[in-house]
């Protein structure tokens, strides 16, 4: 620590800070155009010149670190006079477009203007016009208004790893350019709209609907995946405008996906459901609630009546409140049944004794001081965007990183290794490191198991161990293609005993906002956990409760769910969104509310316990889910269901809210690994006319209001629903980039054929969640293509 | 034995000599009034919650509406408050501007308490002459801001626009020809200062003939000497200001007092009573109006005289040119903060009063340092005149109260904001 | 004498007859009365009626939905919606002001930086029904439309004080 003066004000400064980083941590006001806390200091602004005692000239208060002693002035006469120049010339090629900026009112150079630069400048001459560029769905550009403060492609180059715009020309001619004309790709793109000083670069779904001071701010919780990013939600006059990213730096820093960010857009979907409804004579009516609460009760009594236990199945989807969940699941317990998931994408859960809830060993901000990390099975950018981020910058700071895959995915930095094979291989893959790691840390146990006898480590196997056990903090993390895979547990638990023998923490993906607190609710009401392939192969339900869920696109084998549901005689759907197949399917319909429209809470990856609540009244009849199970609960004469709050339910929640659950000893997972059940799924023989499908939920596609999202839809991180292969498979069935296919596997579809080429060969890659793809069967396995 | 009780009596809201919506509850001994209980609160707006809300250039328009006979007075308190604590002063000319409305202002109201309190005491004819007058000066309000009463006028920093070169014209009709019609523009033909020169040139003699009518009146006289005395101890215990105080014989005027704007370089005299009745009242507020036509016309032949800016030249309190703004980006985002969020006032607290048509009228601001005030509270000069209502009436008959009540000049619009 | 004089004017009304006078004189001067409505008291061409929308010579209108009017107006009298029209232009989809809240203080006018909203010097309308008070974006067109040549005409007047 050195002392430092500033304005007269004696402070203590680390050594080697810059002057704007020791002001703001002072709370003194220094303006500032291109300096931003996360991005690298480039000093092209000049906003920020302040008067340094025995410095001839000003200098930048972004680039110049403290010496001891120094004394510094912010608001002298020399400073204001440099500020106030830097201002005229910003302000020389500026349009005078305030009225029609969207950035107008909360706009940095408008604020600096008021409060450090002239109130009129001789400038009469024409100003600089640059040509705008369109690059896609999420920000509109008016590069005019653009003042090269250049921290639109620093985010690109030093945070988001992905170059998408950069400064062609120089001096007067310097413009902000997408080097290849096209759209931006990467995930968390839109975060330039906040870091844009200016009205350059604005997000475009907001385009012109509303000024910054109309808005009124709500916190809330990003609901799309399990960081649960802090976010602001925008609303005006009772409707959702736009949501912000709120500085959070254990969770999302200031950034924000581009998910969490646009799918407010759903919220006034044309497919909204805005009544309840019934079927009557295959014929849908809409009615009040009371009829169709009073239809649904009546219609789960007879079945229940009629059939007996677990005649009625719960699916729910993952991105459930704990509140919503627990209501649920209380309902089920009065209607006699067991059968209640939020597993609807994932497939093995044969691990759930042992690890009876999702796993993740470390804090989201201890991601970036990880120095070797292996990931399995992960699209990284396109399940946890922000992770990504964090691991980025571990990367950056030197660490290591293995990768195994079913592809060459493109990461946002660079490998340490990389191997694509299969999802069926990796469990011999991770039994391999296994192997190599039994060499120096002997178990028995492991040693015998059979997978680990087979096991051929090899040189990079070696590698991956090593690192992992060489490094004090190293993090294994099993991605969304381990967690889908049908052999997930199997792979969690060689996963673990990674872990445990080289002392790294183990974390996983896990599908929705909240699965890891919906497992502590199973485990408080003592509910088997199950995934809904097993519930729906197993039994035969009468009656289905659908919540805020579209089977046939969110569900693990949307064909099964298929006849599950055509065989039921009573389908009753809590959804927000009218959706085809819903109503194929469904009996009642109960409009709910979504986004901002209810108060909640959910359970980030980090087990860390979020509330949330509600800042606009639903759109038409909708209500909160909770409360319609509430309702029904009522309605069947059950004890309790009596709350008038979320916050009631919550307190419920937590009467009998269990610990984190421990994790199993090496022990225990070899014993578990020895049972019969846990043998690999064998799929290995995949015929000459075969493939191997591998399917992932796409980053834009993985919810309900996700998939309404226009915007994300036409952006350029979205994927359209499609067929993947790489050159060789595309021979080897005589197709070409853009041809269409029939697919078959359990149920027929066409899909147009797209170029992968870090696919493995005879292994295709189908996406799920789309219309396209919802009479396919199981997530992985043999599929068969035919050209057309 | 029957019980004998005080007769109660509700006197207004609805009742035309009430000035308004007040609510009087009286108790009358016979006819003699034992208690009088002014019921406040029926024209409450909430106008200082409400500036609370805004920031501070759009509570002006509010200020208008608050003694709504006498509102560029008003306004002038307002923005003066808001001046002290930005710590600017206006240009000269505006700094005239401002007194020359000021005192229209006080003719304005003058004028129409003294048509109202006639008309209550029984003088109809008295009525229609003051409301001639104000027409010429509701014309010169609607000349200079666009609105013949809620004028939102004054800005902090100045006044919104000088003083327009034209009056608007009559136009001929079949009622009256090109010939009548020019004479009814005669005194429009100049700017508006030649239209107020007319008027001050004229309007001595319309007090002469008011007080012709009234001064002397044996009727007037009997309804108004000796009923509501108030001693000037008794006065300044009870807060009166301005016309009120004066009357009973203290001579306290805000603008001899604590001149502010330029009162300090005009020439004029500050009538006071000597019996503190309903008629030293009537006396001291027409001789106000001659003062107040003396120190017009003082403003004029400055104006006249000496063009010039009549807003600060400073962007960050006074928005730009309209056409500086269409050209220039400085111009334009100041213009654009302006109107969107206003400008922020310094920490601090400021008490601003102005010798109001109807005794002191302040405006006390606190600032948290925001864009709107952190509380506003107004002083209204009706309000302890109000309170004095029931020692005033207290052993009077009870047509005296309407004497009382309107030789007090209230208006709700202040007292309840 | 003074007493004299007092006992004079008791009984000879004196004071009362020279109001009489006053009164006297003023029945008989040529009256001042305007004959609404055929005749109107001038009006200020600055003067705050009825609002109208204003269009550029070529028919476009001019709001470009910069939303200051509605921030700036105290009484919260504006309600503007606004989106990105066909052509990518920022224009409003709904432009409404409720004259039952408008206090006429001509803000409005001041903010909007392309002189779309104006006060014109309209005074004399009437509503017959409820919500007629609402004016809507065409009816605001339209009395700009209308009256274009005298709002024209009242701005520049103006135009060399603001």
């Amino acid at each position: 620590m050195i002392e430092i003066e500033i304005d007269g004000k004696p402070l203590q400064a680390p050594q080697g800070a810059m002057i704007i980083e020791v002001a703001d941590a002072n709370n003194i006001r220094i303006p500032r155009f291109c300096y931003h806390k996360k991005l690298s200091v480039a000093a092209n602004c000049r906003m920020c010149l302040v008067e340094v005692e025995k410095m001839p000239k000003t200098v930048p208060a972004c680039a110049t670190p403290v010496t001891p002693g120094m004394k510094i002035f912010t608001e002298s006469q020399k400073a204001r006079d440099s500020q106030r120049a830097v201002m005229e010339f910003l302000l020389i090629n500026h349009p005078l477009d305030c009225p029609i900026c969207d950035q107008g009112g909360e706009c940095e150079l408008q604020d600096n203007a008021l409060s450090y630069g002239n109130d009129n400048s001789p400038y009469r001459e024409t100003k600089r016009v640059v040509k705008d560029e369109d690059i896609g769905s999420l920000v509109a550009t008016e590069l005019t208004r653009c003042i090269q403060c250049t921290r639109c492609v620093r985010f690109g180059q030093e945070i988001a790893g992905l170059r998408e715009l950069g400064m062609v020309q120089r001096g007067e001619h310097s413009e902000i350019r997408t080097f290849m004309k096209q759209a931006l790709k990467s995930e968390v793109s839109a975060n330039v709209i906040d870091l844009c000083p200016v009205g350059a670069l604005t997000s475009k779904p907001f385009r012109f609907t509303a000024r910054a001071w109309e808005l009124n701010q709500h916190p809330g919780i990003a609901a799309h995946d399990a960081f649960g990013s802090h976010i602001y939600l925008h609303t005006r006059r009772d409707e959702l405008m736009r949501v912000i990213p709120k500085d959070n730096e254990n969770i999302n820093e200031c950034w924000l996906s581009d998910r969490d960010r646009f799918s407010y857009l759903g919220v006034n979907s044309a497919e909204r459901l805005l009544s309840p409804m019934i079927k009557r004579n295959g014929q849908w009516h809409a009615t009040d609630w009371e009829t169709a609460l009073l239809f649904a009760s009546k219609s789960l009594n007879q079945v229940k009546q009629k059939y007996g236990n677990n005649a009625i199945l719960g699916l729910s989807s993952p991105n459930t409140t704990l509140e919503e969940y627990y209501l649920f699941a209380k309902l089920m317990q009065v209607l006699d049944s067991q059968d209640l998931t939020y597993h609807v994408r994932d497939t093995d859960l044969r691990d759930a004794a042992l690890l009876p809830e999702p796993h993740f060993g470390i804090s989201i901000a201890d991601i970036e001081e990880q120095k070797a990390i292996f990931v399995l099975g992960s699209l990284l950018a396109a399940e946890l965007p922000l992770m990504s981020l964090r691991m980025r910058k571990a990367i950056l700071g030197g660490a290591c990183i293995d990768v195994i895959n079913p592809f060459n995915y493109d990461f946002n930095f660079s490998l340490t290794s990389e191997t694509v094979c299969t999802p069926q291989q990796f469990a011999q893959e991770l039994a391999s490191i296994i192997k190599v790691l039994l060499k120096d840390t002997p178990n028995q146990a492991l040693a015998d198991l059979a997978i680990v006898k087979n096991a051929q480590p090899k040189a990079y196997h070696e590698a991956i161990a090593n690192r992992l056990k060489q490094e004090e903090k190293s993090f294994i993390y099993l991605g969304a293609l381990a967690y889908h895979a049908q052999d997930a547990a199997l792979l969690r638990m060689l996963a673990l005993a990674i872990a445990n023998l080289t002392n790294s923490q183990f974390g996983m993906y896990t599908d929705g906002a909240n699965s890891f607190g919906l497992a502590k609710i199973h485990r408080a009401l003592s509910i088997p956990v199950q995934a809904s392939t097993t519930l729906a192969a197993n039994s035969n339900h009468k009656a289905i409760m659908l919540h805020q869920l579209e089977p046939s696109l969110d569900c693990a084998n949307p064909y099964q769910m298929d006849k599950l549901l055509d065989q039921a005689e009573m389908v009753i759907a809590l959804t927000s969104f009218k959706e085809p197949n819903l109503l194929q399917h469904a009996d009642v319909l109960f409009p709910i509310s979504t986004l901002g429209e209810t108060s909640g809470t959910l359970v980030n990856l980090e087990n860390k316990v979020q509330n949330f609540a509600g800042c606009i009244p639903p759109k038409g009849e909708a209500r909160p889910a909770w409360k319609v199970f509430r309702v029904l609960g009522n309605l069947l004469n059950a004890e309790g269901f009596d709350e008038n709050s979320t916050h009631e339910v919550l307190n419920k929640v937590f009467e009998n809210f269990p610990d984190d659950a421990t994790l199993p000893s090496l022990a225990e997972i070899a014993q578990q690994l020895a049972d019969a059940k846990f043998q690999p799924v064998d799929n290995s023989n995949t015929a000459h006319d075969e493939c191997y499908r591998l399917t992932t939920w796409p980053i834009y596609r993985v919810d309900n209001l996700v998939r309404r999202s226009d915007a994300l839809q036409t952006s350029g991180a979205a994927k359209p629903a499609a067929v993947w292969m790489n050159e060789a498979t595309m021979k080897k069935f005589q197709l070409q980039e853009g041809d269409k296919v029939s697919i078959q596997q359990s149920g027929n579809t066409q899909l147009n054929v797209y170029l992968e080429a870090g696919l493995p060969d005879q292994v295709v890659w189908v996406p799920a969640g789309f219309n396209e793809t919802s009479s396919l069967g199981e997530n992985f396995g043999k599929i068969v293509i035919n050209k057309i | 034995m029957t019980e004998i009780r005080n007769y109660t009596l509700n006197f207004g809201p609805q009742h035309p000599a009430a000035h308004g919506v007040l609510r009087l509850v009286l108790e009358l001994d016979g006819e003699v009034i034992q208690r009088a209980d002014p019921h406040v609160g029926l024209l409450h707006r909430a106008t200082e919650k409400l500036a609370e809300s805004k920031p501070f250039n759009q509570s002006i328009g509010y200020m208008d509406r608050l003694d709504y006979v006498s509102m560029m007075c008003n306004e002038h308190a307002y923005v003066m408050a808001i001046e002290k604590m930005l710590g600017i002063t206006p240009p000269i000319r505006a700094q005239y501007i401002r007194v020359m409305f000021d005192e229209i202002t006080r003719i304005l109201n003058h004028l129409l308490w003294l048509g109202a309190t006639s008309l209550d005491l029984g003088a109809m004819s008295m009525f229609l002459y003051a409301f001639k007058e104000r027409e010429d000066l509701m014309d010169c309000y609607e000349a200079v801001s666009g609105a013949r009463m809620h004028a939102t006028y004054y800005r902090p920093g100045g006044v919104y626009r000088d003083l327009p070169d034209q009056m608007p014209k009559y136009e001929p009709s079949i009622f009256c020809n090109e010939k009548e019609t020019a004479k009814r523009n005669a005194n429009r033909e100049g700017s508006l200062l030649d239209f107020i020169t007319n008027f001050t040139d004229r309007f001595p003699g319309c007090v002469d003939e008011y007080e012709t009518l009234l001064t002397d009146n044996r009727i007037w006289k009997q309804r108004t000497v000796d009923i509501g005395v108030v001693s000037p101890e008794r006065a300044l215990a009870l807060g009166f200001t301005g016309p009120m105080l004066r009357a009973s014989g203290v001579a306290w005027d805000l603008r001899k007092k604590q001149p502010y704007e330029v009162y300090d370089q005009l020439d004029f005299d500050i009538p006071i009573g000597s019996n503190g009745d309903c008629y030293d009242r009537y006396l001291v507020r027409v001789q106000e109006m001659r003062e107040s036509n003396k120190i017009i016309q003082q403003c004029v032949k400055w104006l006249k005289a000496n063009p010039g800016p009549v807003i600060i030249d400073d962007r960050k309190v006074a928005p730009p040119k309209r056409a500086n703004m269409k050209t220039n980006m400085e111009a334009m985002i100041h213009h654009f903060k302006l109107f969107s969020e206003g400008y922020c006032v310094p920490e601090g607290e400021a008490y601003a009063a102005v010798e109001h048509p109807k005794g002191e009228f302040g405006i006390y601001l606190i600032s948290d340092g925001a864009n709107k005030p952190y509380r506003l509270k107004i002083r209204a000069a009706g309000f302890p005149h109000l309170a004095a209502l029931e020692e005033m009436t207290k052993g009077h008959m009870l047509a005296d109260v309407v004497s009382v009540l309107s030789s007090q000049d209230i208006v709700f619009g202040e007292i309840d904001r | 004498m003074k007493f004299i004089k007092k006992l004079f004017n008791i009984f000879f009304l004196t004071e009362l007859l020279k109001g009489l006078k006053v009164t006297g004189k003023k029945f008989f001067a040529p009256k001042f009365t305007v004959q609404f409505p055929e005749e109107k008291t001038p009006t200020s061409s600055r003067f705050r009626g009825l609002h109208a929308l204003r269009r550029y010579p070529n028919g476009e209108e001019r709001c470009i939905a910069c939303k200051l009017c509605e921030a700036v107006c105290p009484a919260l009298a504006i309600t503007i919606e606004a989106e990105p029209r066909e052509d990518g232009s920022r224009r409003t989809t709904k432009y409404e002001i409720d004259l039952f809240k408008c206090i006429y203080c001509g803000f409005c006018e001041e903010a909007c930086p392309v002189d779309a909203i104006v006060e014109t010097r309209i005074m004399h309308y009437h509503f017959e029904h409820r919500s007629e008070q609402i004016m809507t974006k065409d009816k605001l067109l339209a009395i700009g439309d209308k009256y274009e040549p005298m709002i024209a005409k009242d701005k520049a007047a103006d135009s060399i004080y603001r």
